[in-house]
This record gives structure tokens, sequence and C-alpha cells, in this order.
């Protein structure tokens, strides 16, 4: 294309045509079909990168509206989860969601329900009297070795559970898991209920959460008076 | 220079952080506005940056170099008229009664809506456009977006005569012929 044909196609683009090249122009347009495809390729040309613009400052302006994740701030939020994580940590290890914490929190000797001590009658029930003696005086170790001695001698299932009990309540706990879990508690057993709470007891305070767990849903299924606090505390070890 | 005219030397010389303030300045107040037209607020948005861009390409085009108005004014000016456009095209123009007229004579708004008459060869020009080096982009947006003429693309990027930036743009726009699979003639 001649020159001057190009030149008068960029001062129509730049808007700088004089009233004689605006006729010119115009003329060509209609008679030059060669110059009328060369304006109409310009000006698609124009229309395609006004296209191209306007999508690039849209895309600025909506990340003048979310400010962009720059590289750097990865480390800021790993920073912070591992700052979460370790607060998380220390925070757990500072309060008593601690199983250990949470099995002092829970534990207490189970009330002496068989025979209570208020007269002095020892003599006629021997073994059995002077053990719930010693449990109800708080001599959980001595206790311990009587109520063995009972159920030695009686096969009674309530001695081996206070034999349990008495071990836990004298700080040995871990002495009353094979003691329970030797013996079949059935669920009409009246021991069944609290032999269950203390094996959960015991499990937690060694730290066998999943034992500890399944116990206690036995206590909460059985509907009975520790099936509350069985609930309870499985909520506080985060079930 | 008051504040106005400063604003729009700015533009003109490509500075975009200036575009991204009145941006943000004037966006919460703007939406506010815009909400009493029951308009999704993703619309509204997009109706928003529609409006900064006008604004923006008027600048550019020269038609707003002297300013009797506040910028904001103007772009509320291009906002309304960016809405009723809007609502026209979803069928609800008779909600909106447009008060400020006088001002929308100062301002071109007929900027060709380039979503008409876009065919094959445009979009694939489109695409050629973008993947062009960074030098020729510069030059052809200078050119045909920020509607610089050539004289003024040779000062601000600083060519010796104007036959290089014409010889620049030559070889650009054969490139992007050649791109997109248009042969020039000889």
């Amino acid at each position: 294309m001649k020159s001057n044909k190009e030149l008068l196609i960029e001062g129509y683009f730049e808007n700088s045509l004089s009233p004689l090249e605006q006729n010119e122009f115009e003329r060509l347009l209609k008679e030059d079909a060669e110059f009328a495809e060369a304006v109409a390729f310009h000006k698609k040309l124009k229309a395609a990168i006004r296209l191209e613009e306007r999508e690039k400052l849209k895309a600025q302006l909506d990340s003048v509206d979310k400010p962009p994740k720059p590289i750097y701030r990865w480390w800021y939020a790993a920073a912070a989860v591992v700052l979460i994580v370790t607060m998380g940590w220390w925070i757990s290890s500072q309060n008593h969601d601690q199983p250990e914490d949470l099995y002092f929190a829970y534990f207490e000797p189970y009330p002496n329900r068989v025979k209570p001590t208020v007269r002095s009658n020892n003599d006629q029930n021997g073994h059995a009297s002077q053990a719930f003696h010693l449990y109800d005086q708080e001599q959980f170790d001595k206790a311990a070795t009587a109520f063995e001695e009972v159920y030695k001698k009686t096969d009674q299932d309530y001695a081996l559970f206070y034999q349990a009990i008495s071990y836990m309540a004298s700080g040995n706990p871990e002495k009353a898991i094979p003691l329970l879990e030797q013996h079949e508690w059935e669920p009409e057993n009246p021991y069944y209920e609290a032999s269950h709470w203390y094996m959960a007891l015991a499990y937690l305070n060694d730290q066998q959460i999943p034992q500890t767990k399944s116990h206690l849903k036995k206590v909460i299924d059985s509907n009975g008076l520790l099936s509350g606090r069985a609930r309870k505390l499985l909520e506080e070890m985060g079930d | 220079m008051n504040k106005e005219e400063r604003f729009v030397q700015d533009i003109r010389r490509g500075d975009k952080k200036k575009l991204e303030e009145i941006y943000s300045e004037n966006k919460a107040h703007f939406i506010s506005f815009a909400r009493k037209y029951q308009l999704e607020e993703e619309s509204i948005k997009d109706i928003y940056q529609e409006t900064i861009i006008v604004l923006y390409e008027n600048i550019l085009e020269g038609k707003l170099t002297t300013l009797k108005s506040s910028i904001k004014t103007y772009l509320f000016a291009i906002g309304k008229y960016k809405l009723i456009e809007h609502l026209r095209t979803i069928g609800k123009y008779e909600l909106v009664p447009f008060e400020d007229v006088s001002l929308l004579d100062e301002i071109s708004l007929v900027t060709e809506n380039v979503a008409d008459g876009l065919d094959e060869q445009t979009l694939q020009l489109k695409m050629g456009y973008s993947q062009l080096g960074e030098k020729c982009r510069e030059v052809l947006r200078m050119f045909y977006y920020d509607g610089k003429k050539l004289a003024e693309i040779q000062h601000l990027l600083g060519y010796e005569t104007k036959d290089t930036v014409k010889s620049q743009k030559s070889r650009c726009i054969k490139q992007l012929k050649t791109l997109v699979g248009v042969y020039e003639k000889q």
C-alpha cells in the first residue's frame, strides 16, 4: 500500500486528519477496496487491543479488591500455624484434659456398700469386715491385701471388686486392670456398671484411650448412677 | 493545578495506581448507591469496574481534560449511565430516572460496545496481541488504546525519530498478522 494511504490511516486513528485529508479518506474508503479492507483491519485491531486491555484492567481492579497473596505471605501463615499448634500443645499440656489429670479428677473410691462398719462386730464376719474396716479407714494398701484374702476364700466378686478399688485408691491403678478384666461382669451383676467405670478410669490413667472409651460407653449404656459422669468424662476427653 | 487536573495528568502519564486509588475510594459509596436497584452484588461490582474503565478511557482519549466537576461526580455520572444500560438490558429500565443528562454531554459514553460486532478475526487478534512481546504490546497499546500520537510515543519511549516508532509499529503488526495467520498482500 502506498505510503500516503498509510499516512491517512495513521492520521485517522490519531484523530489528526485535516478536513482535506478527511475527505480523501472517505473517498478512498468508498472507492478503494484494498484501502477499505486495511481500515477495517485496523479497526478490528483497535477493538482487539481494547478488549484485551479492558480485561487486564478489570483483573487489576479485582486484585485491588482482593489483595494478592504474595509468596512471602505463606510463611507468615506457616509461622501462625506453628504458633497455634505450639500454643495448643502448651495449653493442653497445662490444663486438666490430660488423661492422668482426668483420672484424678474423676477417681474416688467406691463407697462401702457391703459391710458398713458402724458397729464393732468384726469377729462375726471375720476377714471381710476387717477388709472393709481398713477400706473405710482409708488404709487402702492393707485393704487390698485383706480383700485378696477374702476373694481367695469366698470367691465373692465384691471382694475382687473392692480389691481392685483399693489398688486404685492406693495409687496403683495399673494393678486394678488385670483384676477387673479377669472377671466376667454380667450386666445383671450389681457391680457391672461400677466395674466398667473403674476399668475405664484405670485405663485412662494408663493413657489407653480406646479401652477407656469402650468401657465408658458400657457405663453410659447401662443408664445407672454413673452414666452421667461417664458421659461427661467422655466429652472432656474430646469425643 | 487542582486535584482533578493532577489526577487527569497522572492518568494520561499512565499512572494506574491513581486509578486504583479512585476505585477504592469510591467503591463503597457506589455499591450502596447501586443497591437501590436491587441488583446482585456481582453485577454491581462489574458495573462499577466498567465505570472506572470508561472514566480511564475517557481521560486517555482526552475527553476529560477540563474538569468542571469533581472526579467523583464524573464517576457517578458514568456509573448511573452504566446502571441504566444494564437495567435496560435486563428489562428493568423504567425503574430509573436520570437527572444528570447535562453532565453526560461532557463525557463520551459512546464507547463502542465492544461485545457487538465481535467477529472471529477480532478475537484472534486479541489472542495474538496478548502473545506479542512486551515491547510490541507497548507500542500498539499506546497507539490504539491510549490514543497517543506517534510523536508522543516517540518521546515517551525515547525513540530517535517518529519513523523509528512507525517502523516498529509496522513490524509488530506484521508479527501479529503472522501469529493469527493473516498475510499481507504485496
